[in-house]
């Protein structure tokens, strides 16, 4: 700063006022961008001793580390859900992916006699179909929206219905529970006390952050969501990001999805439409900071902001909350995290 | 400013240039040379001077004639395609994206890159720094380059622009109305800019209303009219009377 300042002494003696304001600006702009980045930690430790202080069952290593194992399926959604609205879309059909992929896949994979097709193609094979099941949704969706000129919301509504039928229809609506150790592993496995999942994840998040911070692609994709009139300009091939980011977010949502059906040991006809994912993936994304409008967002943003449902999610298995009225309560804290997720956004952007 | 070597030529013409949208004749056989410096274009609303600049900078193609960039004939097909030959645009509705820092703007789609073990990443630091270089050079008021576009005045945005023309060794700097939103204080600043980048001998195109300021400012001038490049003046030897005259027709 005070370099900058300066090295900026003639500009500042032409235009007195304007140098320090703008330095002040600069400083008060980058606490808040940092607020806001971590403005959910207090939030979540606060979730937490909550949680510990309710429940003496939460802080145990089972269920602790259960959080992360259950989340890890939704962060993976999440991630998709939040690389979408960053180009200023979205993505409904990430849901019907996340059941429909690991569902395809396991269909092709298992035995006629456990609702499979009979094909028993090997599994590792399964897994490259389960990912490029993804991709290809998500490029179908990236054509009819950005070349078609389509709404994102119709295109991914029709293809999330679409998608949950053919999840159903595979099985007539049957659950298929004999997964090979490679389609189980992933979800259902630990290492020590901690979730492969969770691992998995991790390693996930901090590719896709790295990447979004400094690769070109992924810096294109922050122009993009912010002004796509001007990343075009800026000579960047604004529908080349798009499709490549619906693609990105299929993946992410059959990974997701994968992860889920270990968690489980099943894959079921309701996983993901069924259970309204794409819900608490938009929730979660919005609540990490990452902005509808789009341009905006970050990896750490998104992981607390999953974490954080998650957490009181668990905390209300715990309490025993009377099943049907869970959902209310869920979906009061959600829009309580909202609120405040954009009071915190308005104070950014008033800067 | 000229190379000792060959021939003098101009940075940028045109020869018998013509675009017609319908039976409106936008342009009309127009042929102009610019030289590094500064030139001016004046006229009234629908001479034709933002067709002209439109076309140098490759969103209109036109019906007829041929645009040469260093006496070599180009053809620009996008505003991609001029910007890679180097004629850059500054417009009223800036190109800017506002939830990027300045740095990451200056660098949109062009950025800096190091190799770590073999990958290709963004260098931000140098980014910021080569940023700020460039921003110093146009001696204008700035925050950091880090700091969000939003941030800035018109003034500064306009300034940033400018500084992404000029790190990328734009070859013509083309400018619509560029004070048109600006207050007296940031025009004031922004023309100073103008005409530093001009004395460093890029070649500056500006489209302007403020007949008095455009007089003071220019080295050259061109005075179109329905279509037509109807004067090119001195603005040194011109006064305000005779370039209004050449304007409506009666000169």
């Amino acid at each position: 700063m005070t370099e900058v300042r300066s090295e900026q002494g003639a500009a500042a003696l032409e235009q007195p006022t304007g140098q320090e304001a703008d330095s002040a600006v600069a400083a008060q702009g980058r606490a808040l961008t940092l607020l806001r980045d971590v403005s959910l930690l207090p939030v979540l430790v606060l979730l937490i001793v909550f949680g510990a202080l309710i429940s003496p069952v939460f802080l145990q290593g089972d269920n602790f580390w259960g959080i992360g194992q259950y989340a890890s399926s939704i962060a993976l959604i999440t991630a998709g859900e939040a690389l979408v609205l960053m180009i200023g879309s979205m993505d409904l059909s990430l849901g019907g992916t996340y059941g429909f992929a690991p569902m395809l896949a396991t269909w092709l994979v298992a035995p006629a006699s456990a609702f499979g097709a009979g094909l028993n193609l090997n599994p590792y094979l399964g897994l490259i179909v389960l990912l490029l099941l993804g991709a290809g949704v998500g490029f179908v969706n990236g054509l009819l929206i950005v070349k078609a000129h389509l709404s994102a919301f119709i295109v991914t509504l029709g293809m999330l219905i679409g998608l949950a039928g053919v999840q159903d229809g595979l099985v007539d609506g049957q659950t298929i529970s004999a997964l090979p150790t490679a389609f189980s592993y992933v979800g259902g496995n630990f290492w020590g006390q901690v979730p492969v999942s969770l691992v998995a994840t991790a390693v996930v998040f901090v590719a896709i952050g790295l990447f979004l911070r400094y690769r070109r692609a992924g810096r294109a994709i922050y122009a993009v969501g912010g002004s796509a009139e001007a990343a075009r300009a800026a000579g960047i091939n604004v529908d080349r990001v798009k499709i490549g980011v619906y693609m990105a977010a299929g993946v992410l949502a059959a990974m997701g999805g994968f992860v889920e059906m270990g968690r489980d040991g099943a894959i079921t006809a309701s996983q993901g439409y069924g259970e309204s994912v794409i819900f608490i993936a938009f929730a979660s994304a919005v609540i990490g900071g990452v902005s509808l409008l789009g341009g905006k967002g970050n990896m750490v943003g998104v992981a607390t902001g999953v974490l954080v449902l998650a957490v009181v999610q668990n905390i209300l298995d715990l309490k025993n909350v009377n099943v049907f009225w869970e959902e209310a309560v869920y979906g009061l804290v959600i829009l309580i995290a909202l609120v405040i997720a954009r009071v915190l956004g308005d104070r950014e952007s008033q800067t | 400013m000229l190379d000792n070597n060959t021939v003098a030529v101009p940075r940028l013409s045109a020869t018998h240039l013509s675009k017609w949208y319908g039976h409106v004749g936008a342009l009309r056989e127009v042929s102009v040379e610019f030289w590094p410096g500064l030139t001016g274009i004046v006229g009234d609303n629908g001479a034709g001077k933002s067709t002209l600049l439109k076309i140098f900078s490759g969103f209109e193609v036109p019906d007829e004639g041929e645009i040469q960039l260093d006496g070599q004939p180009v053809a620009f097909h996008s505003a991609r395609a001029a910007r890679q030959a180097g004629i850059e645009s500054l417009y009223q509705t800036l190109a800017l994206v506002n939830t990027l820092s300045v740095a990451d703007n200056v660098f949109l789609g062009r950025e800096l890159e190091r190799r770590i073990l073999g990958v290709r990443v963004v260098d931000r630091r140098a980014m910021r720094k080569d940023a700020d270089e460039a921003l110093k050079l146009l001696r204008i008021s700035m925050p950091p380059s880090r700091v969000g576009v939003k941030q800035l005045s018109g003034g500064q945005r306009q300034a940033v622009a400018l500084a992404r023309a000029i790190y990328f060794g734009a070859r013509v700097v083309l400018l619509d109305e560029p004070t048109a939103a600006l207050g007296p204080r940031e025009t004031a600043s922004f023309l100073r800019i103008i005409r530093d980048t001009a004395d460093h001998g890029e070649t500056v195109v500006m489209v302007g209303h403020n007949l008095p300021q455009m007089l003071e400012l220019a080295d050259h001038m061109l005075v179109m009219r329905a279509g037509r490049v109807v004067a090119a003046i001195n603005p040194k030897e011109t006064s305000l009377r005779e370039l209004t005259d050449f304007m409506v027709g009666s000169a």
